[in-house]
């Protein structure tokens, strides 16, 4: 290499340090005035009057299953008792091979009926529609299997009588007054077309007729990393791109959202494997384009709880098949990167996602190939070498360490000191082997995009622990 | 090197990273501190308010049963803690009614200026606060002051106002809250009817009359509309029927205004009803189909609807079957074939 090969690396050093540092500061610091904020609003309003209040927007809460057979009963049960007064669960089973609907149907007195589509959506065949005999607020669809959840969505979509529904995953236990938190912007901003919910772990937590009873760190130390990344991930990260109005994903797992502007764009893409992430920048692209004032909002309050992998194995596919859905999106909306008719979302959020989220782990992954090379060359100054090293590390932890801080500060979520404890080793721990697995995962994520995979892989579920 | 990149000396290089790497590190020991402290000062908050709680729920309920005099109720109260006794009386006065709650709002009378004085804060939220407190807890509802607050530049602070008036008895309260509708152009539909709605019948003539004035704009119009509904407030099947022949009426008022007359209307309002039967907008023809179904008066409008049953959207078609006890037809298949193999639905 020659000198002036060696400047431009140093500079290029830089210029990633000072991303990153920016990045990190600036997310961290909008997070922390989010919350802020939240904090006085939710002093300041109860969700028992807006409960109250004689007219809520009616919700179908989607919930697409499929070989869910043992948390089926545990999570409808919990979408039943969920607070609303105005809703209905739609379960669409897609095609499962396990006894999905025979537990439903045992669980639930399911009777045959007709339910037609309200709109005209592209879906796999829908084989029967159930009612509950014992709870009328729950309709069943059994559909054939559609290759993913964006076909079992749509089904359920194209089913969906109210002007707001829900998008969950078959596992997800809506905190009981979820519903009525992420509701709110819908009822405060005409404008709001979809609305965020903070999906939380609930592996090692006591769950009680489908109701998260005691809020614990998990056992397995798989999860507990999980747990830490979704605290990173939701209580700073969406919360910050959130309060600058350039928010580009609206978790499926906990999505609220205007039934006629997702049905004007044709529903899900099952084209793609992140297609919660792709609706929403298709929303953001739709709405510019068209001139219509739109906004997409997060409500951090509002809790789903979801089970995460245990095992290294379905880890990794679900980071492989998550990195895989966002190489797809990203290039399929090149066209809003720094474009400026697309607002905040096409000059701040989508650059983000380019720069830090997908080329992150490249970059991350090019420096440890790198520095072991430049190490074994003899060609690099070793103490700058691993001081840097040790900077990365430090910025990493500091960004998780800030995420716990805000959680503390804005929910309190897990309230006992040893968890908190845990979640700050955790955000040092996990330097050390976790992160560099996640890397690995979401390269073969890039590679499988390239060799355009389209398998979602196969997720275990082992069931919520009851008390 | 190319021209135009600055040297960067490993020195210099390794002394910003060596800074940056102690200021991270003292982040971190910083922010882990705060983490620790406020889940401790959480912690620690939790238990006051437990104390506190114990120790005025007794005099709230020996308050509410009339065995202590609502004067005596807030003596002795420091000055730090008025925030946090205005936010425990606010979460009773939510549920109570009537005389208990007039005793509740006496009892809070002492407290109300400190709530005043927040309504000039810089926060909104503090201010919605305090307009929430001012509105559940006054003797009498401050119309004016809600009025004020109803124009505040925070729509949330404006929506709690709203809400206030809502739920007060005072006769003014209506109109109040109907001077000032258009603030609430922004606000979902269904979430100002409801609060329009809350008012209850004696709020019926003033929101026709908001109704049909010329200067209200269509959200407000449409919410209206829709706490006449709501409320059956039959009163307003005239002018809501004279509303449809003004001329550039935009078409979620006039779909709005069918609806109504579906639940409200007679004979006179069926004949304004029939033209939109024929209207080339399928959603205005869905909504006077089942408004006609539900008001019909002659045999020309049966005829009428069994001639919807064969218009071309299924949704009409639906909506006059429904209305004439027939079989619903059921819309096209999803437009994707099935899978071989597949029975379709």
């Amino acid at each position: 290499m020659t000198p002036s090969l060696f400047h431009l690396v140093d500079w290029a050093v830089l210029g990633f340090v000072a991303l990153v540092v920016g990045h990190y500061l600036v997310g961290s610091g909008l997070a922390l005035a989010a919350l802020l904020q939240l904090r006085g609003r939710l002093s300041s309003s109860s969700i028992e009057e807006l409960a109250s209040a004689a007219t809520l927007p009616p919700i179908t809460l989607l919930v697409p299953m499929y070989n869910e057979g043992v948390v089926a009963v545990e999570a409808v049960h919990a979408l039943l008792g969920v607070e609303y007064p105005t809703k209905e669960v739609l379960v669409i089973d897609d095609g499962s091979t396990d006894d999905t609907v025979a537990r439903l149907h045992e669980a639930f007195d399911l009777e045959e009926v007709v339910r037609p589509p309200m709109a005209d959506i592209p879906h796999a065949p829908v084989r029967t529609a159930y009612h509950s005999r014992t709870r009328p607020e729950l309709w069943v669809l059994s559909k054939a299997n559609g290759g993913g959840k964006a076909d079992a969505v749509n089904a359920g979509l194209a089913h969906a009588r109210t002007p707001l529904f829900c998008m969950l995953d078959g596992d997800s236990l809506l905190a009981r007054d979820a519903l009525l938190r992420a509701v709110r912007p819908f009822l405060d901003d005409a404008e709001t077309v979809a609305v965020g919910g903070t999906v939380g772990i609930v592996n090692g937590s006591r769950v009680r007729h489908g109701r998260v009873e005691e809020l614990r760190m998990p056992t397995s130390w798989l999860a507990r990393f999980q747990v830490l990344e979704y605290v990173r991930a939701f209580s700073a990260a969406r919360t910050a791109w959130d309060h600058v109005g350039a928010l580009l994903i609206v978790s499926g797992a906990f999505g609220l959202f205007r039934r006629d502007a997702v049905v004007a764009l044709g529903g899900l893409d099952d084209d793609t494997v992140g297609e919660d992430m792709e609706l929403i920048l298709r929303l953001h692209r739709t709405l510019r384009e068209a001139g219509t004032p739109y906004r997409i909002g997060y409500a951090p309050d509002a809790v789903s709880w979801t089970e995460c992998p245990e095992s290294l194995a379905v880890l990794g596919r679900q980071r492989d098949r998550w990195h895989r859905g966002l190489a797809q999106i990203l290039w399929r909306h090149r066209r809003m990167l720094f474009n400026p008719r697309y607002g905040k979302a096409g000059l701040l959020g989508f650059p983000a996602y380019v720069f830090v989220e997908f080329l992150g782990p490249v970059v991350e992954a090019l420096g440890y190939v790198g520095l072991a090379v430049l190490l074994a060359l003899g060609m690099v100054d070793v103490p700058l070498a691993l001081l840097l090293l040790a900077l990365a590390v430090a910025l990493g932890v500091a960004q998780s360490v800030a995420a716990v801080a805000l959680e503390q500060l804005a929910f309190r979520r897990y309230t006992r000191l040893r968890d908190v404890l845990l979640l700050l080793f955790l955000s040092v721990a996990e330097n050390v082997g976790y992160r560099q697995l996640t890397v690995w995962w979401r390269l073969k994520g890039i590679v499988s995009y390239f060799r355009k995979t389209t398998s979602w892989g196969v997720m275990t579920r082992t069931g919520f622990q009851t008390s | 090197m190319p021209p135009g990149v600055p040297d960067v000396s490993e020195h210099a290089l390794a002394e910003l990273a060596t800074a940056l790497a102690w200021a991270s590190l003292a982040f971190v020991a910083l922010v882990a501190l705060v983490a620790v402290g406020l889940n401790r000062w959480a912690w620690w908050a939790e238990r006051r308010r437990a104390a506190r709680e114990a120790r005025w729920t007794p005099r709230l309920l020996a308050l509410l049963d009339g065995e202590l005099a609502p004067e005596a109720f807030a003596s002795g109260l420091r000055r730090r803690q008025r925030a946090d006794m205005l936010r425990f009386l606010v979460t009773y006065a939510i549920r109570l009614r009537a005389a208990d709650r007039q005793r509740l709002a006496k009892a809070a009378t002492p407290l109300l200026p400190y709530a005043r004085e927040r309504l000039a804060s810089w926060s909104p939220e503090r201010r919605a606060f305090a307009v929430r407190a001012l509105g559940l807890l006054s003797v009498r509802t401050p119309l004016v002051t809600l009025g004020a607050a109803l124009r505040d530049p925070s729509r949330r602070v404006a929506l709690t106002a709203a809400r206030a008036l809502a739920q007060s008895r005072s006769p003014r309260a209506p109109h109040v809250m109907l001077s000032a509708l258009s603030r609430f152009g922004g606000a979902h539909t269904a979430n100002v009817a409801s609060l329009l709605a809350s008012f209850g019948l004696r709020a019926g003539a003033p929101i026709t009359a908001a109704l049909v004035h010329p200067r209200t704009d269509a959200r407000a119009r449409v919410a209206a509309v829709e706490a006449l509904r709501q409320l059956s407030y039959v009163p307003a099947a005239g002018p809501a029927r004279a509303l449809l022949d003004r001329p550039g009426l935009d078409l979620e008022t006039t779909a709005a205004v069918l609806r109504l007359l579906a639940g409200v209307g007679g004979a006179r309002e069926a004949a304004a009803v029939r033209p939109f039967v024929d209207s080339p907008d399928d959603v205005l023809r869905i909504h006077a189909v089942g408004a006609l179904g539900r008001l019909q008066c002659g045999p020309e409008d049966a005829v009428r609807l069994r001639r919807a049953l064969r218009d071309p959207n299924v949704w009409v078609a639906r909506q006059a079957a429904e209305t004439l006890g027939q079989p619903v037809p059921r819309p096209a298949p999803p437009r994707r074939q099935p899978a071989p193999g597949e029975v379709p639905s």
